[in-house]
C-alpha cells in the first residue's frame, strides 16, 4: 500500500502545524481547522496498520543525531519506530484525538483557539511519547503533554479545576523528575561501553540489561515510579479521579483513553526491558499493588454518586487488569495488557463522550438525577448498554477478550493473582449494572429528564466507530492479536533473561 | 616599574577594545545628552547607546576571529578579508600578555570571548527595554544610558580579569553605575530604598573582598590569577614541595574573597539584600542586575576557582553546602512572592544554587564549562524575555504588571503577550521542549560527571517545586477571571507595545525557543574553545 516516507514525523508533527494554523487563523475557522488536522492525522495513521509488517522488529524507523556536544560524545537522538506495542496505540490516539475534536465543536464556546490549539498540541506530544526511541526524545513528548493538558483542564474545566489541574501536574512531574535523574545517570553509567553519554534506547539496551542489584532495582524504581503515576497504580492514583472530574469531556476522553495508557506502555519499552532482572524482582510488588488498585478501584467506584468519578475509579479498576497481565510477564499476559489498553481507551473513552453528551443535556452528573432514561432516550441507552457491557466484560465484546487474557497470564505465573483479581470482574458487573439500572431503568423521577432530546446523528456518529471496533475485537480478536503477537514474544523473552538482547 | 612598548600597547588595545570602546561610548552618551535636550531629541542618547552596542558586537566579531582565526579559505576567513576586518591572531603566548597579564580575553578555558558576546546583548536588550519605561515616568535622562555601558564595560573586564586588582575594579565599575541605576526613579521611596540598601551592602561585600586580596597578597606574594608566576602556578608549587596543607592566611583570604563575589550572584546567606533591591529599582535596571550581573559574577567565580584548584579540596565541599542552602532557600523564598519582581530575585537565587552544584563538581572540565556557558546563556535570555514581556505588557494593558492580581485575566485581554509570558515561566521551570530545559539537563549531566549525584538530586526535586510559584502567575493570566474594571482605567492609555521592546521579546524569544530546539550551534560556540 501507499508508502509514505517521514510516516512517523508526519503523524507527529502534523497535529502541531494544525495547532499553529489556528493560532493565526480567524476564531470562527477554528474547529473545523482542527477537525480537518486531526482527521488527516487519523486517516495517515491508517497506512501504519496496512502497511505494518507482523514481525519483531522496529518498523517505520526514522533516526538522525538531534543534539550533539562534546565532540560527538554527547548525543541526543531523533530517533522513532513504531512495532507491535505501537501498533494499535497510535490509530487510537488519532482516533479519539478526532472525534473528541469534533465532539467539542458544539460545546465549546470560550477561547475556542486555544481549546484547539491545546488537543492537537496534546496529540502531537501522546504520539510523540508512543514513538520516540531515544529516552532524551520520549521525556521531551511526556513533559511536552503535560501543559496542554493543563491548560484543558485549567482553563475549559469544572468548577474545582485549578486544584486538579495543579494536582495532576504535580504528580506527573514529581515522577518524572526522578525518571530525568534515572536517564541522566543510566546514559552516564554507561558512558565507557558507549564511548560517551548517549541516550537511545538501542545504545543504552546492552548495557543496562547487565545491571543487576540494588542500582538496577532503584533505577527500574525511579522509571516506575513516574509510569506507576501516570497509570495511575495504586496509591498513586489520587489525582486521576480529580483531573477526571474537572476535565472538560474531550480531555477525560484523551485523558482515559490515551494517557493514562502511556503509562503502561512506558513499562513495556523502556522500564522492563531495559532493567529486566530488577523487574522480575519488583513484578509480584507491582503485581499485587496491581490487584489491590483492581479490587480498591471497583469498590470506590461503587460508592460514587457522580457518574464521571464513578468511571474514573473503574479506570483505576482496569488500569490494574493491563498491569497485572504486563507483570504476569508472559506472552499471554502482555497481549492481554495490550490489548486491554486499546480496549479501556474505547469503552472509557466512549462512556466519557457519553457522560459528556448527557451533561450537555442536563448540566448534572448526580447518578440520583436520572432514571427511567430508556423511555425517554432509548438509542443512548442502547449505546451506553453496549459501551458498559464491554466495559464490564461481557463475552462477545472486546473487554472480554483483554480481561481472560490477563487473568490467564496471571493464574500461568501465580495462580492466587488471578483467583483474586477475578473479584474485580464481579464488581466491575456490579457498579456498572448500578450505574446503568439507576439512570436506565425504573420510574422517571425528575421533571426535566421527560424531555430530553435523544442522540442526534452527529453523536451516533462519534460512539458509532467506538462501538463497531468494540464488536470488532469481541469477536474477532485475533485480527488485532497476532500482528502484536511476535514482537511481544521476543519482549517477553528479553525481559526474562538478564545480559543483553538490544533491540530489535 | 616596566614600560610597555607601543607593540605591546597595541597588543594590550586590540585585547581590551571592546570594554575601552563601550566606555568612550558611555562618554559620548554623557556628552550628547547634553547637546540633545529638545523634546524630539529625548530618544537620541538610546540611539547612540544601541549604535555603540552594535559597534562592541563588531569589535566582538573580530576578536573571536582572532582568538579563533577561521580556517584559511572558509567563507568566514574570506568575507572576512575581502571587507578587509580579518585580524591578526592572537596567540596563546599573548593572551594574557596584556597589561602585564592583568587582563585575559580569552580565559582558562576559553570561556570568556563567548561569554563577552553574551554581556553585550543583555545590554543591547535592556537598552531596548529602557526608553519606553523611562518616558512614561518622567526619567528619560542620558546617564541612564551612559551609566549602563560603563556597568557594561565593568562587566566585560571582570570576566578577563586575570590579576585580582583587576578584578576588584572592574566589580566596583559595575556596581557603582548600578547603584545609581537603582535608585534611577528619584522621587519613588522604594527605588530609593533598593539604591541606599544595594550600596550599603555592596560596600560591605567590597570591602570583603578587598580584604581577603589583601591577605592572598600578604601570603603568596601574588595577585595575579593564571599564567606564570600567578598565584594559581605558586599554589600548585607549593603544594607539590611541601604536602603540608595550605596556610590559614591563603585560605582566610580565599573565603572573603568567595563571599564577595557570593554577595554580588546573591548565594545564600549573602542574598537578603536581592528581593528588596530588585523589587525597588526600575524595572530594565532589575533585568540587567537579573542577567548582566549574574553571568559576570559566575564567569568571575568560575575564574577564581580555577585560579585556587590546588585548593578545590577546600573550595569544592564549601561550595556545596553554599549550593545546597542557595538552591534550598531561593525556591522555598519564591514559594511565597506575589510580586514578580521578588518572585523573579528568589528564581535567579534558586538557578544560582543550580549553578553551584556544577561548580562544586567542576572536575569534569570538558562538560562543566560549556554546561556553565549555556546555563548562563539560556538563564540571561529567559529572564531579559520575561522582563520584555512584563514591559509590553505594561504598554498595551496601560498599567504596572507587577503584582499577582494585575496579571488576572491577561490571558484574555493579551492573549499573545500573555503566551509569550506563559513560555518564558515555563522555561524558567525547566519545561522540555524549551531552552530552560536543555540547559539544565546539560548542567545536571555535568554534576553527575563531576561527581555530585546527591545535590543534583535534591536541585531535580526542588525544580519540580519550582514549578508551583513559576505557574502561578500562568493560573492568574489563563484560569482567572479579570478584575472588574474601576474608574481610574477609563483614562487610561493603552498602546501597543513599542517596536523597541517588540523587538527585545522577539530576540529573547527566537533565543529561548532556538536554543531549546537547536541547542548544536549555541554549544558549537561554547564548546570550540576546548577543541583547539
Amino acid at each position: 500500500m501507499l508508502q509514505i516516507p517521514y510516516l512517523l514525523s508526519i503523524l507527529i508533527f502534523l497535529p502541531l502545524v494544525g495547532a499553529l494554523l489556528i493560532a493565526f487563523a480567524p476564531r470562527e475557522w477554528a474547529s473545523r481547522l482542527a477537525l480537518l488536522a486531526a482527521v488527516v492525522t487519523f486517516l495517515l495513521s491508517l497506512l501504519v496498520v496496512v502497511n505494518f509488517e507482523p514481525v519483531a522488529t522496529m518498523q517505520f524507523v526514522e533516526r538522525a543525531p538531534w543534539i550533539t556536544a562534546l565532540g560527538g560524545t554527547f548525543q541526543i537522538e531523533y530517533f522513532l519506530g513504531l512495532d507491535g506495542i505501537t501498533l494499535w496505540l497510535v490509530p487510537l490516539t488519532t482516533m479519539l484525538t478526532a472525534l473528541a475534536v469534533w465532539f467539542s465543536s458544539d460545546h465549546i464556546r470560550d477561547r475556542e483557539k486555544g481549546y484547539y490549539a491545546s488537543l492537537l498540541t496534546l496529540q502531537t506530544g501522546m504520539l510523540g511519547v508512543f514513538l520516540a526511541l531515544d529516552l532524551f526524545l520520549f521525556f521531551v513528548f511526556w513533559e511536552a503533554v503535560l501543559i496542554p493538558m493543563y491548560f484543558l483542564i485549567g482553563i475549559w474545566g469544572g468548577q474545582n479545576r485549578l486544584y486538579a489541574t495543579i494536582k495532576f501536574v504535580l504528580f506527573t512531574m514529581a515522577g518524572s523528575a526522578l525518571m530525568l535523574a534515572a536517564i541522566i545517570v543510566l546514559s552516564y553509567m554507561a558512558r565507557e561501553q558507549n564511548q560517551g553519554l548517549f541516550f537511545a534506547l538501542d545504545r543504552l539496551l546492552p548495557f543496562s540489561a547487565t545491571i543487576t542489584g540494588t542500582t538496577g532495582i532503584l533505577l527500574f524504581l525511579a522509571f516506575a515510579l513516574a509510569f506507576a503515576i501516570k497509570v495511575p497504580l495504586f496509591p498513586f492514583h489520587t489525582w486521576l479521579p480529580d483531573a477526571h472530574v474537572q476535565a472538560p469531556t474531550a480531555g477525560s476522553v484523551l485523558l482515559a483513553g490515551v494517557l493514562l495508557k502511556m503509562g503502561t506502555y512506558g513499562f513495556l519499552r523502556f522500564a522492563m526491558p531495559l532493567f529486566p532482572e530488577a523487574a522480575r524482582a519488583m513484578a509480584p510488588v507491582l503485581a499485587i499493588l496491581a490487584i489491590i488498585g483492581i479490587l480498591y478501584g471497583a469498590v470506590v467506584a461503587y460508592a460514587q454518586r457522580d457518574i464521571k468519578s464513578l468511571v474514573a475509579y473503574s479506570s483505576v479498576s482496569h488500569l490494574g487488569f493491563v498491569m497485572l497481565g504486563i507483570f504476569a510477564i508472559n506472552t499471554q499476559g502482555f497481549s492481554g495488557g495490550v490489548l486491554q489498553m486499546v480496549n479501556h481507551g474505547l469503552s472509557t473513552g466512549a462512556l466519557f463522550f457519553l457522560v459528556g453528551m448527557i451533561y450537555e443535556r442536563r448540566h448534572t452528573r448526580d447518578i440520583d438525577a436520572y432514571g427511567g432514561l430508556w423511555k425517554v432516550v432509548p438509542l443512548y441507552s442502547v449505546f451506553f448498554l453496549i459501551t458498559m457491557l464491554a466495559s464490564v466484560g461481557l463475552p462477545g465484546l472486546n473487554g472480554f477478550v483483554g480481561e481472560f487474557l490477563t487473568l490467564l497470564g496471571a493464574f500461568l505465573r501465580e495462580p492466587w493473582w488471578a483467583a483474586v483479581a477475578t473479584f474485580g470482574v464481579v464488581l466491575a458487573a456490579a457498579y456498572m449494572l448500578k450505574l446503568f439500572g439507576k439512570m436506565m431503568f425504573g420510574p422517571i423521577t425528575h421533571e426535566e429528564n421527560r424531555h430530553l432530546i435523544d442522540l442526534t446523528r452527529k453523536e451516533v456518529l462519534i460512539l458509532a466507530p467506538l462501538v463497531v471496533l468494540m464488536i470488532l475485537i469481541g469477536f474477532a480478536p485475533n485480527l488485532f492479536l497476532l500482528p502484536m503477537e511476535p514482537t511481544l514474544d521476543a519482549l517477553v523473552q528479553t525481559v526474562n533473561q538478564t545480559g543483553a538482547v538490544g533491540l530489535r | 616599574m616596566q614600560f610597555m612598548t607601543v607593540s605591546e600597547l597595541m597588543q594590550a588595545a586590540q585585547q581590551l577594545a571592546i570594554p575601552l570602546f563601550l566606555s568612550f561610548v558611555g562618554m559620548v552618551v554623557l556628552m550628547a545628552d547634553l547637546v540633545f535636550d529638545r523634546e524630539d531629541e529625548r530618544r537620541w542618547p538610546a540611539y547612540l547607546t544601541i549604535a555603540g552596542l552594535l559597534g562592541s558586537l563588531l569589535l566582538w566579531v573580530q576578536s573571536w576571529y582572532a582568538y579563533f582565526p577561521p580556517a584559511a579559505g572558509s567563507r568566514a576567513a574570506s568575507l572576512l578579508s575581502t571587507l578587509r576586518l580579518l585580524p591578526a591572531p592572537i596567540t596563546p603566548e599573548q593572551r594574557g600578555a596584556a597589561f602585564q597579564g592583568m587582563y585575559d580575553g580569552f580565559g582558562a578555558f576559553g570561556h570568556v570571548p563567548a561569554m563577552i558576546l553574551l554581556v553585550l546583548l543583555i545590554a543591547l536588550i535592556v537598552t531596548m527595554l529602557a526608553p519606553h519605561y523611562l518616558e512614561g515616568r518622567g526619567l528619560e535622562r542620558g546617564e541612564y544610558y551612559a551609566l549602563l555601558l560603563f556597568a557594561t564595560a565593568g562587566l566585560v573586564l571582570m570576566m578577563g580579569a586575570n590579576h585580582l586588582i583587576l578584578l576588584f575594579l572592574a566589580i566596583e565599575l559595575l556596581s557603582i553605575p548600578l547603584y545609581i541605576l537603582a535608585g534611577f526613579a528619584r522621587p519613588e521611596m522604594r527605588s530609593q530604598e533598593a539604591a541606599l540598601k544595594y550600596f550599603l551592602l555592596g560596600s560591605f561585600a567590597s570591602g570583603f573582598l578587598l580584604y581577603g586580596i589583601a591577605l592572598l597578597y600578604g601570603s603568596t606574594g601574588t595577585m595575579l590569577m593564571g599564567g606564570s608566576g600567578s598565584l594559581r602556578e605558586g599554589l600548585q608549587a607549593t603544594f607539590e614541595i611541601a604536602s603540608g596543607g595550605p596556610n590559614l592566611m591563603t585560605l582566610a583570604g580565599l573565603t572573603m574573597l568567595l563571599v564577595g563575589l557570593g554577595f554580588k550572584i546573591s548565594i545564600v546567606p549573602f542574598h537578603q539584600w536581592t528581593p528588596d533591591v530588585y523589587e525597588g529599582s526600575p524595572t530594565p535596571v532589575t533585568a540587567f542586575m537579573v542577567a548582566g550581573t549574574k553571568v559576570g559574577g559566575f564567569i568571575a567565580l568560575l575564574n577564581v576557582i580555577v585560579t585556587f584548584e590546588a585548593l578545590y579540596g577546600f573550595v569544592a565541599p564549601l561550595l556545596a553546602i553554599l549550593a545546597l542552602l542557595t538552591m534550598v532557600v531561593g525556591n522555598i523564598g519564591a514559594l511565597q512572592q506575589t510580586n514578580i519582581k521578588r518572585m523573579l530575585a528568589y528564581s535567579s537565587i534558586a538557578h544560582a544554587g543550580y549553578m553551584l552544584v556544577l561548580l562544586a563538581g567542576l572536575m569534569a572540565i570538558q562538560i562543566s564549562s560549556p554546561a556553565l556557558q549555556l546555563y548562563l546563556a539560556v538563564y540571561a535570555m529567559m529572564n531579559l524575555g520575561v522582563f520584555a514581556v512584563l514591559l509590553a505588557l505594561e504598554q498595551s494593558a496601560g498599567r504596572e504588571v507587577i503584582e499577582l492580581a494585575d496579571f488576572n485575566g491577561l490571558g484574555r485581554e493579551h492573549p499573545v503577550l500573555a503566551l509569550l509570558l506563559g513560555f518564558f515561566l515555563l522555561s524558567l521551570a525547566g519545561f522540555p521542549p524549551t531552552a530552560g530545559f536543555f540547559s539544565k539537563l546539560y548542567l545536571f549531566t555535568g554534576a553527575v560527571a563531576g561527581g555530585q549525584r546527591w545535590l543534583v538530586a535534591v536541585a531535580v526535586v526542588l525544580s519540580v517545586l519550582s514549578f508551583f510559584y513559576y505557574a502561578r502567575f500562568i493560573v492568574a493570566m489563563f484560569m482567572q477571571p479579570a478584575a472588574e474594571p474601576t474608574e481610574s482605567d477609563e483614562g487610561r492609555e493603552r498602546t501597543a507595545p513599542s517596536f523597541m521592546v517588540g523587538a527585545a521579546v522577539a530576540v529573547t524569544l527566537l533565543l529561548v525557543l532556538g536554543i531549546g530546539l537547536f541547542p548544536n550551534p549555541a554549544l558549537s560556540l561554547f564548546e570550540r574553545a576546548l577543541q583547539q
